[in-house]
């Protein structure tokens, strides 16, 4: 796992890899901003099919979250049964299993694997499960509807208890000496929450007797000691307040039950449980000032729109749409105060805010908090690449990891629906409905609570193991 | 061109190659040939657990075309250890390294860990601030710092620290990173150094300080939240801004409003003053409508908390 809190701060590539995917041909322009499905499913069909470019060689020790960044969005899209055969998609199970460890949880990429020669005690501190890995992982298991029968649940629930520290913090892998490697921010004690929703979401409790969980109000206070002045909140204590891991925190919490419920105050269940973020109003007012017209790198960071020419609206010309031409069309998201936009926020803050109005009683009928026609604008007209994808800002060229987040922040925003049959885009159809709290479809995100983990192995599952096997020489 | 397999010095070693899980691996990287037989030799030096000045030329080598590759930094900090070899030779190279990659969080933590064995922060401030000529807000960048302020206690304002902070909102007052960072210096001792407590007239210089940074410019959400969690973090009440806002936003003269942020605060002053709902939803009004409409939805939700009618008069 990387790195960059700018690019990514939960799940990030070096800036480096933010290059073309393949050289562009160059289609015509077209002539109205529009969400251009069949360029973006071109888009996800090469980077599941063909080789990434060397320029993603730094994300080679994190292939399950680059794994898992390909698949999501063929799943939005309802392209993933389309573009592979069930053969491949069981193949595509196999490798992800091909990376996990014995003693629970995933390695992060098989590049990190001694293969036979790992050896637990003596150098598995070399080749480790890898806590993100493990969520991205499962999310991927869920998305291509493996029946989980391979997954080590209870020694990946042991496991991941390992990976907590005295402050309630987790780290990133476990390094010589027993040593909880990694930073103690938030993107870990996310990834846990959500592998342990998803272990513990099927039918089936004989695998939990015994396994001691992993202590939630420890993560609660230290989420909460990471909140900052101006409301947002950050990797650690007095660090700057970061969109990244204000949702990695918002999210966590989210699935942990740990949202404060401004709707059910008399309920002494939920009193009694320690909650955060502690100031929910300054967290909407940090998560609601990150939305900005500064979409180029160019442009100024502040804008004072009482200077556009005819900013003299009354309130009650106000209606749901009040998208007046002189107010900039399109407004992204920066994931700190007075930063550019940057296309990988509009999911951070997004999701957060959605998470967020839930629990403040504020969706406002599902209109949500934040502009998201202007969000939309945004999207398609200003960060969508012409190929496929998205860039990183206004104008980059597209790159796996701002293409997955800029298409899960267009479901969040309601890119309907094959379901309802909502046209939208060149294809006709729209995407999936999104989890914001997992960042995958709700239909995947599902997918866990049907597993049924007291159910024997199929003979067709462990034939597809044997014949696994087989091939890898294991 | 393999380096490592005709070099007489790996002949010992049997490098492992990528096992990619099968016929059909995901998001296979077309890297180079060098990448993968460095790979390879990583894998077996890690597998023997070797400490050895080869296996950390190798892990160099791996940093080069890897850096975000997590456990070969890792393995080369317990090489270094290792066979005592020399921190500050390694400092020097890792700045190197810095100035070229400048996203990085690996080098940063590697960096922590040398600068702790070698007890020193000699030259650590100067290296910062050409990493922020770079990129003043890079995150990475001031975490590290904090942490430096923190392990050499360079809390006293003749650090060097503040100064650092004055010069850098003086080059670019919308630096929200120097602005974390100086509330950090002001209130991040407390709790660190046994006895010590934030003093009233430093309260007083903080906020005199946001107030002039507000002034140089209006719109800048930084000083204003800055002001607002110094009063919040004092337990003193919005309305002591009262006057200060209304130098910038006036309900009555909506030709002059300055600044969003103003209105915003005026907007919370009169929810939290009795019978003033009425003032502070036209605060909120004018923001959706005028003076930060992409925030509309927001700035109504803030006026759907107010009471719906206004209190009785006493
Ligand atoms: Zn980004």
């Amino acid at each position: 796992m990387s790195t960059d809190p700018d690019v990514s701060t939960a799940f990030s590539a070096n800036r480096t890899a933010a290059l073309p995917l393949h050289p562009p041909p160059t289609p015509p322009a077209p002539p109205h901003p529009e969400f251009q499905r069949s360029r973006h499913v071109s888009y996800w069909k090469r980077c599941l099919k063909t080789f990434l470019p060397a320029p993603y060689t730094p994300m080679d020790s994190t292939r399950l979250m680059l794994s898992f960044f390909v698949l999501s969005p063929l799943d939005l899209l309802g392209e993933l049964v389309n573009v592979t055969t069930p053969a491949e998609r069981a193949n595509y199970a196999n490798w992800i299993y091909a990376c996990q460890l014995p003693s629970g949880g995933f390695r992060a990429s098989p590049s990190m694997s001694l293969g036979a020669r790992r050896e637990e005690d003596k150098n598995g501190m070399w080749d480790p499960a890898h806590v993100p890995a493990t969520y991205f992982a499962l999310a991927s298991l869920c998305i291509l509807k493996d029946d989980f029968k391979r997954v080590k649940r209870k020694e990946c629930l042991r496991w991941l208890k390992k990976m907590q520290r005295d402050d309630g913090s987790f780290g990133q892998t476990l390094g010589a000496d027993g040593a909880i490697e990694g930073g103690r921010d938030m993107r870990f004690g996310y990834c846990v929450m959500c592998s342990r929703w998803i272990l513990r979401a099927g039918k089936g409790e004989k695998d939990l007797v015994g396994v001691e969980d992993i202590d939630i109000d420890g993560l609660v206070r230290c989420i909460r000691a990471s909140e900052t002045y101006d409301g947002g909140i950050s990797d650690e204590p007095f660090h700057e307040a970061h969109a990244g891991f204000t949702y990695c925190a918002i999210a966590a919490l989210s699935i942990a039950g740990r949202l404060p419920d401004s709707s059910n105050d008399t309920s002494t269940t939920t009193k009694q449980l320690l909650t955060a973020p502690s100031n929910v109003p300054l967290t909407l007012h940090w998560l609601a000032s990150r939305q900005t017209t500064s979409v180029f790198e160019e442009e100024p960071l502040i804008t004072k729109p009482w200077d556009f020419p005819s900013a003299n609206r009354t309130e009650s010309e106000l209606g749901l749409d009040h998208n007046e031409p002189d107010v900039p069309p399109a407004a992204g998201f920066n994931g700190r105060a007075n930063k550019v936009s940057d296309t990988c926020y509009a999911f951070w803050v997004g999701a957060s805010m959605s998470l967020l109005e839930q629990c403040a009683g504020a969706g406002g009928g599902g209109r949500g908090l934040a502009d998201s026609q202007r969000a939309r604008t945004y999207l398609v007209d200003k960060s969508q690449h012409l190929v496929g994808g998205f860039g990183k800002v206004a104008g980059d060229p597209p790159d796996v990891y701002h293409s997955s987040l800029g298409l899960a922040a267009l479901a969040m925003l309601g890119e309907r629906n094959a379901a309802t049959g909502e046209g939208s885009g060149d294809g006709g159809e729209g995407l999936k409905t999104l989890d914001p709290g997992f960042c995958m479809s709700v239909e995947a995100r599902g997918w866990a609570e049907g597993v049924d983990w007291d159910m024997e192995e199929s003979e067709e599952s462990k034939a597809d193991e044997y014949a696994y096997m087989r091939i890898s020489g294991g | 061109m393999p380096l490592y397999e005709t070099d007489p010095a790996w002949a010992d070693v049997t490098p492992i190659e990528l096992d990619d899980g099968g016929p059909s691996p995901l998001v296979a990287i077309a890297y180079s040939d060098d990448y993968a037989e460095a790979m390879s030799y990583l894998r077996a030096v890690m597998a023997a657990d070797e400490m050895s000045e080869r296996a950390l030329a190798l892990t160099e080598d791996l940093i080069q075309m890897n850096p975000a590759h997590y456990t070969v930094w890792l393995y080369r900090a317990r090489i270094l250890t290792a066979i005592s070899a020399d921190l500050s030779a390694e400092l020097t190279w890792l700045n190197s390294i810095a100035l070229r990659h400048l996203k990085n969080y690996q080098i940063w933590h590697h960096r922590q860990t040398l600068v702790d064995r070698l007890g020193s922060a000699d030259g650590e401030q100067a290296f910062l601030r050409s990493m922020l000529d770079q990129d003043a807000k890079n995150y990475h960048v001031w975490s590290y710092r904090q942490w430096l302020v923190r392990r050499f206690a360079l809390w006293a304002d003749d650090s060097g620290e503040l100064a650092s902070i004055e010069e850098l909102l003086n080059e670019d007052v919308l630096n929200n990173s120097a602005w974390n960072h100086r509330w950090f210096l002001v209130f991040g001792r407390e709790g660190q150094e046994e006895g010590y407590k934030v003093l009233d007239e430093t309260v007083e210089r903080e906020l005199a300080f946001a107030k002039a940074a507000v002034r140089k410019e209006p719109q800048n959400q930084s000083p204003w939240n800055y002001i607002r969690g110094l009063l919040r973090q004092t337990k003193r009440p919005l309305a002591e801004m009262k006057d200060f806002a209304s130098e910038f936003a006036a309900l009555d003269r909506p030709d002059e409003v300055r600044s969003s942020h103003a209105l915003d605060l005026l907007a919370d002053i009169f929810a939290d003053e009795e019978s003033n709902a009425g003032q502070a939803k036209v605060a909120l009004a004018m923001l959706a409508t005028k003076f930060d409409p992409i925030r509309a939805s927001y700035w109504q939700y803030r006026k759907s908390l107010l009471p719906s009618k206004e209190a009785p008069a006493a």
